[in-house]
């Protein structure tokens, strides 16, 4: 594959042209921070819940079904665009998916999609959702090129059924293609050292956030915080403890917090136990999307999720398998303050389609 | 099978593990006994599970590859002024705030330039370049267990002597294991709390005593090197604890250097120990009892060079890695004949 994509494009331009158009883009969010007129993740949040005013509750989710998923198993991209469009524009309280998407990202931006690929082409995000949000994206006029589907390696990204190429649009590659790799600064996670992906701190300015639903064997559930594992040089530190609180912490880093506008969780399969690696006697067609700006909460849902089916098929609760994922609820609290972990305070909207 | 990958050594199947349900594995090479699912790694970083067997993705496999003279490990009592063939892969099975070599030790094999070099090309490599020894070091040798464990025992019968340079955080099994083709093990001591094992290195502080003991036992040469970091593990009184330990555990003879820490890694805000405090550890070594005491880091410290036990005079004399034995003659004081203890040849 890579030596296909060399043949297309020589790896110095390429590097040249996306290190340079980080560059360009850092000083331009350099301006950006003196700019009061331009969105913030901060006041982007404010303007949503200005719109959003069918609800009190602090935080939204939307869970948009696919009838047509847990029916046949399968799905097209066009279905799913249209899955977003309802999700995001119930989500905001928008007009319009458009006005929805333009409310969260501005088209000049990068835009990381993050993906989790680590489960292989049967339980890692599918690609129709993560080219879904690239093709909305792009519609509102995002370039392709600005656009970047990734992992932490192309090998995995390749198992889980993507194109790795920096030739076509959107981009889509992993922290380990030459020339990106990890930054030099040590980020302190607890008592562990972490290096970020350059992805993270260098390319993207902006982060759709795209993990699946699935059970872990240490830390007990894997979603949206835990997705942010594939962005550091050494997620095997991770697990002690159950990952709390360190998976929680590494979500609250600048980097991560402020450029992390969406949450797109793919849960058409959820994996209830057995995980993180895939294992289909585990696996139920769920047939669900779930959009929201708040990590803890998809994670809230998603864990509740996979109680349920554990319950359904006569499983012990995580905490009676001493696997509680206390790290999301370590997520809502102080001083992190990341979301809510609180079904009183976590407007769930449903959607059928 | 694993499919190997372009930074990867030699596809290995791990030592020291026990299968579990649903294609997990329970390692039982260290103390942590990382259960690993299967696609992911242990918290070395460098030992992976895939489809349910687990596997070493670092054999034949270093990212550091030098020739020392054998006082930089340290080993003062083990064939001084000889070199020392000197190989690590990435990884470490703890994370001391201050490593040294954090940019290999805490990294994964990926993410290192490694060589590929089988076993039998190291001992190949260690006599080209007249080295007396084969050393397994810098980062942490028990996470590239089996890569050290074959080529020591290449080693063995090549006449190329064995040294493992380690934090001794390994269960009693595969270090028992290990110890019969080594012949000389250095342990970094980091401190003599459980509090400062726990904060400061994510490791835990008895394993750790009991490995020294069992090393010991074995009869292979053993040496002890503590970092002193200024506030964090210097007090007197501690270090009198474990100067008394080794005293009564591993007795007078096992050489102990204190080092001097230089701000590394994640410990940047504290600043170099002071020559003082080293020597204030020396002597509380020496009020203890112990013979041979050191003070590491500081070159041309008088303290660098080995003193006989009973005449004070010096036997071998040292200036960094400048070395002279004049005053050993067959493993003894040349002026009053005492025996020092040590391998000599």
């Amino acid at each position: 594959m890579m030596q296909e994509m060399k043949s297309k494009i020589s790896r110095r331009k390429f590097f040249s042209g996306i290190l340079g158009t980080s560059a360009v883009l850092l000083c331009q969010s350099c301006k950006r921070k003196e700019d009061p007129h331009l969105i913030t993740t901060s006041n982007a949040e404010t303007k949503l819940h200005t719109n959003a005013k069918e609800s009190s509750k602090p935080t939204r989710i939307v869970v948009v079904k696919s009838k047509k998923y847990m029916a046949t198993g399968t799905i097209h991209i066009d279905d799913v665009r249209r899955m977003l469009q309802e999700g995001i524009v119930r989500l905001t309280g928008s007009e319009s998916a458009k006005d929805a998407w333009k409310l969260l990202f501005d088209p000049d931006e990068i835009i990381g999609i993050k993906v989790n690929c680590l489960a292989g082409a049967r339980m890692s995000t599918h690609p129709q959702i993560a080219y879904a949000v690239a093709m909305e994206l792009m519609g509102i006029g995002v370039k392709g090129e600005r656009i970047l589907i990734w992992d932490r390696s192309n090998r995995e990204l390749e198992g889980a059924g993507f194109k790795v190429t920096v030739a076509d649009k959107p981009l889509c590659f992993g922290t380990d293609t030459e020339g990106i790799g990890y930054d030099e600064d040590i980020y302190e996670v607890s008592s562990t050292g972490s290096l970020l992906s350059r992805i993270v701190t260098r390319l993207c300015t902006a982060f759709v956030n795209m993990p699946v639903v699935k059970d872990h064997g240490i830390v007990g559930y894997t979603g949206a915080l835990k997705n942010w594992l594939g962005a550091v040089h050494n997620p095997n530190k991770y697990h002690s403890d159950k990952g709390d609180p360190q998976i929680a912490e590494l979500s609250a880093f600048a980097e991560i917090k402020n450029k992390q506008k969406l949450i797109v969780c793919d849960a058409l399969d959820v994996q209830y136990h057995g995980g993180p690696s895939f294992k289909p006697q585990f696996v139920v067609r769920h047939g669900a999307i779930i959009i929201s700006t708040d990590p803890v909460a998809v994670d809230f849902y998603g864990w509740q999720v996979v109680e349920g089916y554990r319950k359904k098929r006569g499983l012990k609760n995580l905490e009676s398998e001493g696997r509680k994922p206390t790290y999301i609820l370590t997520a809502a609290k102080e001083p992190l303050k990341l979301g809510f972990a609180d079904q009183a305070m976590v407007d769930v909207i449903e959607i059928e389609m | 099978m694993a499919q190997r990958e372009g930074w990867e050594g030699d596809i290995k199947e791990a030592m020291w593990y026990t299968k579990l349900k649903l294609k997990k594995v329970r390692c039982e090479l260290c103390p942590r006994k990382c259960v690993v699912d299967d696609g992911e790694r242990g918290f070395c970083g460098v030992r992976e599970n895939r489809n349910g067997i687990y596997y070493t993705l670092v054999y034949s496999n270093p990212c550091a590859v030098h020739v020392d003279p054998i006082e930089k490990k340290p080993f003062f009592h083990f064939l001084p002024a000889t070199l020392s063939f000197s190989i690590a892969t990435a990884g470490c099975n703890i994370e001391c705030a201050y490593c040294q070599n954090w940019e290999i030790s805490q990294r994964r094999p990926e993410q290192t330039k490694n060589i590929y070099m089988p076993p039998k090309k190291v001992i190949e490599l260690a006599k080209r370049f007249e080295c007396a020894s084969v050393s397994f070091t810098y980062t942490e040798p028990v996470v590239f267990y089996e890569y050290m464990f074959d080529t020591a025992k290449l080693a063995n019968k090549s006449g190329i002597r064995a040294l493992m340079v380690t934090n001794a955080f390994i269960e009693p099994k595969p270090l028992r294991e290990v110890c019969k083709v080594l012949d000389g093990i250095k342990v970094d001591f980091k401190a003599f709390s459980e509090e400062f094992y726990r904060k400061i290195c994510r490791g835990q502080l008895k394993p750790v005593l009991r490995a020294i003991e069992l090393i010991k036992e074995s009869g292979k040469w053993l040496e002890l090197v503590v970092l002193i970091v200024p506030g964090l593990n210097d007090s007197p009184n501690e270090v009198k604890q474990m100067c008394n330990w080794i005293k009564v555990n591993l007795g007078v003879d096992v050489p102990i250097h204190f080092s001097r820490f230089i701000p590394m890694y994640k410990l940047r805000n504290l600043p170099p120990t002071p020559v003082e405090t080293l020597e204030r550890c020396h002597n509380i070594a020496e009020e203890v009892g112990l013979r041979y005491v050191y003070i590491g880091n500081v070159f041309g410290h008088r303290a660098e060079s080995t003193y006989c036990p009973r005449c004070k005079s010096i036997v071998i004399k040292r200036y960094g890695y400048k070395t002279d034995v004049r005053g050993l003659v067959n493993g003894r004081c040349a002026k009053c004949g005492f025996t020092i203890a040590g391998v000599w040849r």
